[in-house]
């Protein structure tokens, strides 16, 4: 059942007699003698305008929030008066700071908010009629077109699982994840718009990358969640953005893939930043960490669907012939190489540089005879 | 872990055998053979670029080839993809069209991007700086914006609760719901910054809206959730938000109203499209709907009444009676989008018009 309330306010004497007490003009004005701190905000950059790291101050700053908000359960804005035991709980499962914290959120959303873009008109597609693309490249386009808007809506829903279970008192990062779900969205819409524009259509979904997909979604908690989608998954797919852009067929797709990259770039960062934030704050975790990464880095490997390797292969190599194939797979070999080191140093920065030694990736690496540079890694 | 992986991939012998097959140049290349739905879609007005409309070609892509019921996809692979065998069921709970859909949802989606905003470059908060508003209004305005934060906070929240939930042969409806997180949260934003510019401050936490918030979040269908916010809560928040811009005394005001209005507005229409569909396909479910809005009805009407609401508008408004007529229009036109939802008339069984009632008649007073 719904929660319908504690009040039928029509049948309450108090309620009706507060409002005829009001018609008549006898205000209690209690809400102005609310005890709230006193700031004075300005803009510190006329360029940037008016940010949330502008507010950042006092008992309405998140430098001053601690690692356990005890109180607030409800919808009261941090810093606003309110009572513990008159608020309408509404149950929040993620009142630690450290459950969803990352250094810089209030930048990342301030980015996110000042760099929206629009998949229908930032994107030149009228121009796709003056590039001439052969019928196997296009073909091999729709197919990886067809994977990034399969995978891209993850990255909204696994977010939106836990948004709303978070206490609003980690306001920017519950935005963040908003300004990540329209991105995502924008995502699918814009991969989807390419394929369906190409003169192909869209081609097969990927089962392997799917059940990646459920186990992100599945994932136990948002910091195993994020350590997976964030940084591993989306880590994979910021690379493969700049290698798409790389072997892109034409400018209007340069540019397409341009725009989807700034946006993932971000939700990489905020991925590296809550786990260092984890590991900063709460170190018990780690071992956790390393488990949840163990069978992420598991899937991923199984993720070896032939139809998208082989699509990036014709891909960069242009055609299909045993020369382009030979030139696509030299170019596909050494973007798996470079998601690995990518992964490798995000790990290092998160301070995280210990699961590089436990990494099932330099096994595979090794087995299959592709990581030359594997060697190089630092453990 | 919830899901586990059949196998330890890193010793898999046959992905070893496969990854080397691929790398080493012997490709299969049977999957360029399989597109079977070809399409080249174009603007069909250029200068309004490539909408969802332009690339929805039915009947393997547009959203006439949903079923009512899905019942063929549980996975994430779009729809008009080809589904080979082995996809997995990611769980998805709401699988009937008629719980979610609305037609206008790609057009509402698109709007919200083209109308995109920032909030700390978009308002010209320096023009607060030499606004007249006494002590007494400022205060009364930083407690509004208190009210209006925790309301997009919440409203950020519910399509949180049921975006992940839904079939992805709905995407229309949720990239329009991503859209609606993004324009609650950066309303929340909005008015947390107005609060807080200059020598600002937050107010007081009304303990009556946030039980109304927590009816409308705690719904326990996407259909109640979106009646109860699309509808009854958007009409409140859209007649707060007119009344905001019409009391406004300086540019950063006027266009927080209009931004307020204009992002509220969107939702209003999704909600009354959205349930006048459901309506049209199921009319048993106009009844569910209707009694659950009897219950929101009532928290709306706590919220109306609240000190927390009603003492900071009469401050700004100059007295009581223009809040009462603002109410009364409100309501109004609540009662008139229900109507249009095929919900039939909710004045003859809401309480609304009973605490309207306690507000007094305008002749009479």
């Amino acid at each position: 059942m719904s929660y319908y309330g504690s009040t039928d306010y029509l049948a309450n004497d108090d309620f009706v007699l507060r409002m005829k007490d009001m018609r008549k003009g006898n205000l209690d004005l209690g809400w102005m003698k609310a005890g709230t701190e006193q700031i004075e905000v300005h803009a510190a950059s006329k360029k940037r305008g008016l940010t949330y790291l502008d507010l950042n101050q006092g008992s309405y700053g998140y430098d001053a929030l601690g690692e356990i908000p005890r109180g607030p359960r409800g919808a009261a804005p941090r810093g606003a008066a309110y009572e513990v035991d008159d608020q309408a709980d509404l149950g929040p499962e993620l009142n630690l700071k450290s459950d969803v914290w990352a250094y810089k959120v209030a930048s990342f959303y301030e980015e996110a908010v000042s760099r929206q873009w629009d998949a229908t008109t930032d994107v030149p597609w009228a121009d796709l009629d003056r590039y001439d693309v052969p019928d196997e490249v296009e073909i091999a386009f729709a197919q990886l077109c067809t994977f990034f808007t399969e995978v891209e809506m993850i990255a909204t829903d696994l977010p939106a699982k836990w948004c709303w279970r978070m206490n609003n008192q980690f306001h920017e990062v519950k935005g963040f994840i908003a300004s990540q779900a329209i991105d995502e969205a924008r995502h699918a819409e814009v991969f989807r718009k390419r394929a369906l524009a190409g003169g192909v259509g869209l081609m097969q979904a990927l089962p392997q990358a799917e059940h990646s997909l459920k186990a992100i979604l599945d994932s136990d908690t948002y910091s195993e969640a994020s350590a997976f989608m964030h940084l591993l998954a989306e880590g994979n797919i910021l690379t493969m953005f700049r290698f798409s852009e790389f072997i892109s067929p034409t400018p209007v797709d340069k540019r397409m893939f341009q725009l989807v990259m700034q946006d993932e770039a971000r939700h990489v960062s905020y991925g590296l930043q809550h786990l260092k934030w984890i590991l900063d704050h709460t170190p018990e975790r780690r071992e956790q960490l390393h488990a949840a990464l163990d069978e992420a880095e598991n899937f991923s490997l199984s993720q070896f669907d032939s139809a998208l390797f082989e699509a990036m292969i014709v891909l960069a190599g242009k055609g299909t012939s045993p020369e382009q194939i030979k030139k696509g797979i030299e170019i596909v070999g050494t973007l798996q190489i470079k998601q690995v080191e990518e992964y490798f140093q995000r790990l290092r920065r998160a301070g995280f540089a210990d699961r590089i030694e436990r990494s099932k990736f330099r096994d595979l690496l090794a087995a299959v005879s592709l990581g030359q540079q594997d060697a190089a890694l630092p453990a | 872990m919830a899901y586990i992986a059949p196998k330890d991939f890193s010793q898999d012998e046959g992905l070893i055998q496969e990854v080397m097959r691929v790398m080493g140049g012997d490709l299969d290349l049977s999957w360029m053979k399989d597109h079977p739905h070809p399409i080249a879609a174009r603007p069909r007005q250029a200068e309004r670029g490539l909408t969802l409309d332009d690339i929805n070609d039915d009947p393997f892509y547009g959203p006439d080839a949903i079923p009512e019921i899905v019942r063929h996809n549980f996975s994430m692979a779009p729809r008009g993809a080809i589904l080979p065998e082995g996809l997995p069921s990611l769980g998805y709970r709401v699988n009937r069209k008629s719980d979610v859909w609305a037609d206008s949802a790609a057009a509402l989606f698109e709007e919200s991007k083209s109308r995109r905003w920032a909030p700390a470059r978009d308002i010209a908060w320096d023009a607060l700086d030499t606004t007249s508003l006494s002590p007494d209004e400022d205060r009364a305005i930083h407690q509004i914006c208190t009210g209006l934060i925790s309301i997009h906070l919440v409203a950020a929240d519910v399509p949180s609760r049921w975006v992940w939930l839904m079939n992805q042969e709905f995407h229309e409806i949720k990239y329009w719901l991503c859209a609606q997180m993004f324009d609650t949260s950066r309303l929340a934003e909005a008015f947390r910054k107005r609060a807080l510019y200059g020598h600002g401050s937050l107010g007081k936490d009304s303990r009556e809206l946030g039980e109304l918030l927590k009816i409308v979040i705690d719904s326990e269908s996407y259909p109640l959730a979106s009646a109860s916010m699309n509808l009854a809560l958007f009409s409140l928040v859209q007649g707060l938000g007119r009344h905001y811009e019409y009391l406004a005394s300086n540019p950063a005001d006027t266009t927080l109203g209009t931004r307020l209005v204009q992002d509220t507005t969107r939702s209003i229409a999704y909600g009354v499209d959205h349930i006048a569909s459901l309506v049209r396909a199921r009319p048993v479910e106009a009844e569910v709907i209707n009694e659950h809005l009897d219950l929101v009805d009532n928290g709306v009407i706590g919220f109306l009444g609240s000190r927390e609401l009603l003492e900071p508008l009469i401050l700004l408004s100059g007295g009581f009676e223009p809040v009462a007529a603002l109410y009364r229009r409100t309501t109004a036109e609540y009662f008139e989008r229900c109507a249009a939802a095929g919900l039939g008339a909710r004045a003859e069984r809401s309480p609304l018009p009973g605490f309207l009632e306690l507000l007094g008649d305008e002749e009479t007073r």
